[in-house]
């Protein structure tokens, strides 16, 4: 039973006017869940994780690991385990050792030691490496044993600050899956800290996007990159990210309408019901549309058809631009395309016969726009 | 084809450097050990014999018998043995304490203690030996192994600091803390993590260390007055020099004889020096 719990926590550095690393850092993770916290590099998030490991003191507010307060606990008594984006093995121990340390700091005997060690070596795939130094491992292979420093001591919370950050794609995918596995196999809480939003987004049960030494945004996967809270999220996750632009709303019969490349879209009264939209008829908002939401009307024309995947669009109104850049990437292709006042990337199936440049016409999935205030940046749905 | 004749051409020219560099350095060793051979006519043989015609151990036979008045001259050589050896354990010691904390922690007067340092290390041999003298007249430590170690040791702690902190500084931070989350203790930290990685900073420094203590000429001809306390370099001019006397043989013998230990310990910590240590604790 341990979840973390951070209450208004905040981490000011001495010197340099105080600079505030952290602000106002509020957040309940749950026993055995696994949250990520991801923003741009300078955001906080490893200062934040540092404070629940006992690296850093916590110049405001409380931590509570397990319903215990830690704030003045040695990190030994807060019955945490770290990993870190360089390994920070010791290379002069062979791996067993590496694994053992630990435990040997806590006394325990030296058969239980040899058993710990063997079962994690075991999960990890590492027993031949057991006897080997660090220096004579790949990337992929340190960062496992890292790992099985880690769970030797069968911590309460793990603590993972970037450990991926150092390998190349391929490995860096293959371990996303494989400390997926672990978390489900440990049932520990895991706290996770990267700058990397795939990472964030294919791992984490919750995620919480920082930026400037706040947070943004805690939520699922699925919610924030379908429902960002601000124009920040919007840009942040996803990639390419979210098409955002500005556009007028008006008043339209007994509905609105948002002004998108010259022109006016009707909104789905379902999605931006009356109460949201009422304060901003005649003003600018700042829209948002995911790549996918955007069609080339080619691939439109027709019925909806759930074998290709063509959707049933609101509208049938298109915006008229032109091709300047499209990007084969595999599966997809991101088409840069031009329309009055925008730049905007629309996502395709490469499968499709597009067209490399020239005119194309963009039909917007208006049931998964998403519009923020202009001025504040705000998500208007939770601006109400 | 010509550019391979030009290849060649500067390979040829590399070795013959290394060669003249070589002799260069090399020769005055040579010469040290050849004449510690020769008798004392066969020094002052013209031309110079670049071979000894007839070698003789002589000169080292007086090493061994030699006296100074009444002090063996072997006693020279255990006074400069312990006194360097103390010296490389406490100035090491003090310097590992120092640079940890230069190295890991950050406080109000770093730099100031890190460029005062520096700053004291400018200060030249001499301009510090007449109030050391006073100091140690008045605290009795003239002809004292203690008063020896502690000007050593204050003479090249400052370096040794340094280098220490620098080498210190290679070991990345993350092992610290990993070791703490692991459930160290800083003073365990630094034995069992930072100690076995910073072996060859040690070794480098010590050696160091050892070379400012065995070398030093002036501090041990200043502070002791007693023959019997002095330490090899006075105490090879006491033997072989003097305003009439130059006995070059025994000089060099002598010389051969304080130049050993110096081989000795660079060929033993040698594979300390060599880097790459740390090589796999963590990404490069």
């Amino acid at each position: 039973m341990a979840g973390i719990l951070f209450k208004n926590v905040g981490k000011t550095y001495p010197g340099m006017g105080g600079t505030k690393a952290v602000r106002d850092f509020n957040l309940a993770v749950e026993d055995k869940e696994f949250v990520v916290i991801v923003g741009p590099s300078g955001c906080g998030k490893s200062t934040t994780i540092r404070m629940v490991a006992g690296l850093e003191d916590i110049t405001a507010g409380e931590i509570f690991i397990g319903g215990r307060c830690i704030n003045h606990m040695e990190p030994k008594e807060r019955d945490i385990a770290m990993v870190f984006q360089n390994y920070a093995l010791f290379s002069h121990m062979t791996v067993f050792q590496n694994m053992a340390f630990g435990l040997q700091q806590r006394r325990t005997p030296k058969a239980q030691i040899a058993e710990k060690v063997r079962k994690a070596a075991e999960i990890l795939e590492i027993v031949p490496l057991l006897q080997r130094k660090p220096g004579a491992l790949s990337g992929g292979e340190r960062q496992r044993v890292a790992l099985g420093r880690a769970i030797v001591r069968d911590p309460a919370v793990f603590l993972l600050d970037e450990p991926l950050s150092n390998l190349d794609a391929k490995m860096r995918a293959a371990m996303r899956a494989e400390i997926a596995k672990l978390h489900q196999r440990l049932g520990a809480t895991f706290l996770y800290v990267t700058h990397d939003q795939i990472e964030a987004m294919t791992m984490g049960e919750r995620i919480v996007v920082m930026q400037a030494g706040e947070i943004q945004q805690v939520d699922t996967p699925e919610n924030l990159y379908l429902n960002p809270c601000n124009t920040f999220v919007a840009g942040f996750i996803g990639s390419p990210p979210m098409n955002l632009g500005e556009g007028a709303v008006t008043k339209q019969g007994d509905g609105f309408a948002l002004e998108i490349g010259g022109v006016r879209f009707e909104l789905p009264r379902a999605r931006f019901p009356e109460e949201t939209l009422a304060g901003y008829a005649g003003r600018e908002v700042v829209w948002g549309l995911r790549p996918e939401n955007i069609f080339p009307e080619f691939f439109y024309a027709g019925e909806a058809d759930h074998l290709t995947g063509r959707p049933v669009l609101a509208t049938t109104q298109a915006v008229e631009g032109e091709v300047f850049l499209s990007e084969m990437t595999g599966a997809d292709t991101y088409l840069h395309v031009r329309i009055p006042g925008k730049d905007v990337i629309c996502r395709v199936s490469s499968g499709l016969r597009h067209r490399q440049k020239g005119k194309l016409k963009l039909i917007p999935d208006l049931s998964r726009l998403v519009l923020f205030d202009q001025d504040s940046g705000r998500n208007l749905r939770d601006a109400v | 084809m010509m550019r391979r004749r030009h290849r060649a051409a500067g390979k040829a020219g590399l070795a013959i450097l290394v060669a003249v560099i070589l002799l260069w350095t090399l020769f005055p060793v040579y010469w040290m050990v050849s004449t510690s051979l020769k008798s004392p006519t066969a020094v002052f043989y013209n031309p110079p014999e670049l071979f000894p015609a007839e070698p003789t151990a002589e000169n080292y036979g007086k090493l061994a018998g030699g006296t100074v008045g009444f002090t063996p001259i072997s006693r020279f050589f255990a006074n400069s043995s312990i006194v360097s050896g103390v010296t490389i354990v406490v100035a090491v010691l003090l310097a590992l304490f120092a640079s940890y904390g230069l190295s890991r922690f950050s406080f109000r007067l770093k730099r100031p203690v890190l460029v005062g340092v520096l700053i004291s290390q400018m200060f030249p041999l001499v301009v510090m030996l007449t109030p050391l003298y006073i100091l140690y007249i008045h605290t009795g430590m003239i002809n004292t192994y203690r008063g020896l170690v502690i000007a050593f040791t204050g003479f090249t702690l400052p370096f040794c600091i340094w280098m220490l902190k620098s080498f210190m500084d290679t070991i990345p931070r993350e092992l610290d803390e990993a070791a703490i989350i692991e459930g160290c203790s800083r003073l365990g930290v630094l034995r069992r993590v930072v100690l076995p990685l910073l072996a060859p900073g040690l070794a480098a420094t010590g050696i160091f260390a050892f070379l400012d203590a065995w070398n030093n000429l002036l501090f041990p001809m200043s502070l002791t007055t007693d023959v019997s306390m002095k330490t090899l370099p006075p105490g090879m001019i006491l033997a072989f020099g003097g305003e009439f006397k130059h006995d070059w043989g025994g000089m060099m013998a002598a010389s051969v004889l304080v130049a050993l230990p110096v081989v000795a310990v660079m060929v033993f910590l040698q594979k300390y020096l060599v880097s790459g240590l740390t090589a796999g604790s963590v990404k490069d």
